[in-house]
């Protein structure tokens, strides 16, 4: 591989190391904490619900979104150029993404079969891949991988929207976007639009999702072209 | 190296950094760039590594923009006074990273000042004290080996005997692979010797640049009477004057030989007074 | 040799002058090697270019010369020649100050002989 591509992925992947890791630990420490507490529920009618992917879709856009001041000022520093920074970050993303998605699914199926192996009546591991389509190991990490890829790809240009152009020009394209979205709901065609890709839902929507996610992040490259430090 | 700086200006709202701004930096030669807090010498540094972009005018190094250039942001170095650095790696991995970026890194010389500066390879940025942060920067800059290296105050924090060594493998590096260095910091009476050139900069200005050779030998404190020093001033470029009494210190321009033989009192300015009394505001003048 | 030098007055002059005191009151004589550029450099912590201005003016000034390879040595003469100059340069530098100071302390032309025989007054 090029050398300041290998630097950047070097730099990128000893960055996040720590906070992956601490976010992981927090994660399973509370999800064994919550399955030991369900056992202690007596009453059978009751149970304890517990969205594992939730946690990570969260975590993924405000890594998406704090990438832009944790990341891109080093790079610059370092003297990356702005194309490189562009191609990295891309990767990196898709990266990040489906590893997160691996982790999650193989977490997953651990802890569902465990709680299926200890007989846990009252416990509940919500996930939205097993809801949408049959949940084979492939559309499992296929589904969090495009849905995680999506979350960090628009909050990354979010962030770089506010770091480019500050509060003010952050905020009016944040402003924007929820009064689209309102207008959507008011004339009811956002609900529509949701309805109708509930209805085709299936693997290759996925795999689409990923490829426009992909075409959505070339936009960044406007922003990244002219990348400079903010002083 | 060539380093040519065209009518450079940079506007912050409101505020003007850098002023039209014009000269040109040619190496191998050890530059000493001063000026007091907010004259824009870091603006300057900034736009010469290609970190933020002028308003208008340029800086081009060897005829080309350092701006989004490969070839050049490999061939510079800044060292700023803090934040140079990842707060979350450690320092191997800082080292590490840096080589990724500089082609011609000195992987022996990184691990030599890193034991000499006692820095652990696992220990993370963030738990490094000011002055073991400042000696990362300082080892980064000299193992870059970059052709263009920048120091921007770098000891925040180091201890007078640290600086001293600082200087020391700073000039020995400098014998070995002789190049541009920048260095650009408040303590110059500690480095102004390493000097060859200086450029004192204030209000987004270069109000002088020169060999500080030159300097020692022209610019000359004459003191004496009042009108004697008056008379023999005259015709000189003043710096600033001052008055005791009947008697009066005024520091010029001039021919120390000439003032001597005028029965006028003469001696030589360090260049960090000079500094000071071409930078002083005019306070209630 | 100085420890350290004068930030105000200009640092090759300065080097260039301790050689000559050297050669001059012969600590360094015909033949002898002379402290190189980078070996002031480091001494003093001074740039090597401004170092080498100081030597390469002495070169000039046909008082050092280079081998090449080997450095830079001290000319046969070359202590003649420093002293023919600064005996030109006595009167002013050290006369005139000496009548210019005995002038101001009302010392009389005859006493300042005196005192310049070594005689008590």
């Amino acid at each position: 591989m090029e050398r300041q591509m290998k630097g950047l992925f070097y730099f990128y992947t000893m960055n996040i190391k720590f906070s992956m890791t601490v976010f992981w630990s927090i994660l399973l420490g509370t999800t064994i904490v919550s399955i030991l507490l369900s056992m202690m529920i007596v009453n059978p009618t009751y149970s304890m619900y517990f969205s594992f992917s939730i946690m990570v879709y969260i975590y993924s856009a405000i890594i998406g979104f704090h990438s832009v001041k944790d990341v891109l000022p080093y790079a610059v520093k370092v003297g990356a150029t702005r194309k490189n920074i562009f191609l990295s970050m891309g990767i990196y993303f898709l990266g990040l993404a489906l590893s997160q998605a691996l982790i999650l699914s193989v977490t997953h199926r651990i802890i569902t079969s465990a709680i299926k192996y200890l007989d846990i009546q009252t416990y509940v591991l919500l996930d939205l891949a097993s809801w949408l389509i049959d949940d084979s190991w492939l559309n499992q990490i296929l589904i969090h991988t495009a849905i995680i890829f999506l979350l960090m790809i628009v909050m990354y240009i979010i962030g770089l929207l506010f770091y480019k152009y500050g509060l003010v020009g952050g905020g009016i394209v944040m402003g924007m976007t929820v009064l689209f979205m309102l207008v959507g709901i008011a004339t009811g065609w956002l609900s529509d639009l949701f309805n109708s890709i509930l209805s085709i839902i299936d693997r290759m929507f996925f795999i689409e999702m990923i490829g426009v996610t992909i075409v959505i992040y070339t936009l960044t490259w406007l922003l990244v072209r002219k990348l400079t430090l903010v002083r | 190296m060539r380093i040519e700086v065209k009518n450079l200006t940079k506007q912050y709202k409101g505020k003007r950094a850098l002023n039209n701004i014009t000269f040109t930096l040619e190496g191998p030669k050890i530059y000493g760039l001063l000026g007091r807090n907010g004259a824009g010498k870091t603006t300057f540094m900034d736009i010469l590594s290609g970190h933020i972009l002028a308003t208008s005018g340029e800086i081009q190094i060897n005829g080309e923009n350092p701006f989004d250039n490969r070839k050049l942001t490999e061939s510079i170095c800044l060292i700023q006074e803090g934040n140079n650095f990842k707060k979350e790696l450690r320092v191997g991995q800082v080292l590490r990273m840096y080589a990724y970026f500089y082609p011609k890194w000195d992987y022996e010389l990184a691990e030599e000042l890193r034991e000499l500066y006692h820095l652990k390879q696992n220990t993370k940025v963030k738990h490094l004290s000011k002055g073991m942060e400042s000696a990362l920067g300082i080892i980064v800059g000299l193992a870059s080996n970059a052709p263009i290296t920048i120091f921007d105050e770098p000891y925040i924090g180091l201890d007078a005997a640290a600086r001293k060594t600082f200087y020391d493998i700073l000039l020995e590096q400098y014998e070995q692979e002789k190049r541009i260095i920048i260095f650009s910091t408040h303590l110059i009476d500690e480095v102004s010797l390493l000097f060859e050139e200086v450029l004192i900069m204030q209000d987004g200005e270069v109000i002088l640049k020169e060999e500080t050779d030159h300097l020692r030998r022209h610019a000359c404190a004459v003191s004496g009477y009042n009108k004697e020093v008056k008379t023999f001033i005259a015709d000189k470029e003043i710096i600033k004057t001052r008055t005791l009494g009947q008697m009066m210190t005024a520091y010029v321009y001039g021919d120390s030989e000439e003032a001597k033989q005028q029965g006028l009192h003469v001696e030589g300015v360090p260049i960090q007074d000079l500094m000071i009394y071409l930078t002083e505001g005019e306070r209630g003048a | 040799m100085k420890h350290s030098l004068d930030d105000s007055k200009p640092i090759y002059l300065q080097i260039k002058e301790q050689l000559e005191d050297a050669i001059v009151e012969k600590r360094l004589q015909t033949g002898d090697r002379v402290p190189s550029t980078n070996e002031f450099a480091s001494f003093y912590k001074i740039n090597p270019a401004t170092a080498a201005k100081g030597i390469n003016e002495l070169v000039q000034e046909d008082i050092l010369f280079k081998r090449r390879g080997v450095g830079m040595f001290v000319k046969e003469d070359a202590r003649q020649k420093l002293v023919a100059n600064r005996k030109k340069t006595f009167y002013e530098n050290y006369i005139l100050p000496l009548k210019n100071e005995a002038e101001i302390l009302d010392i009389s032309e005859e006493e300042l002989f005196h005192m310049l025989k070594g005689e008590n007054l």
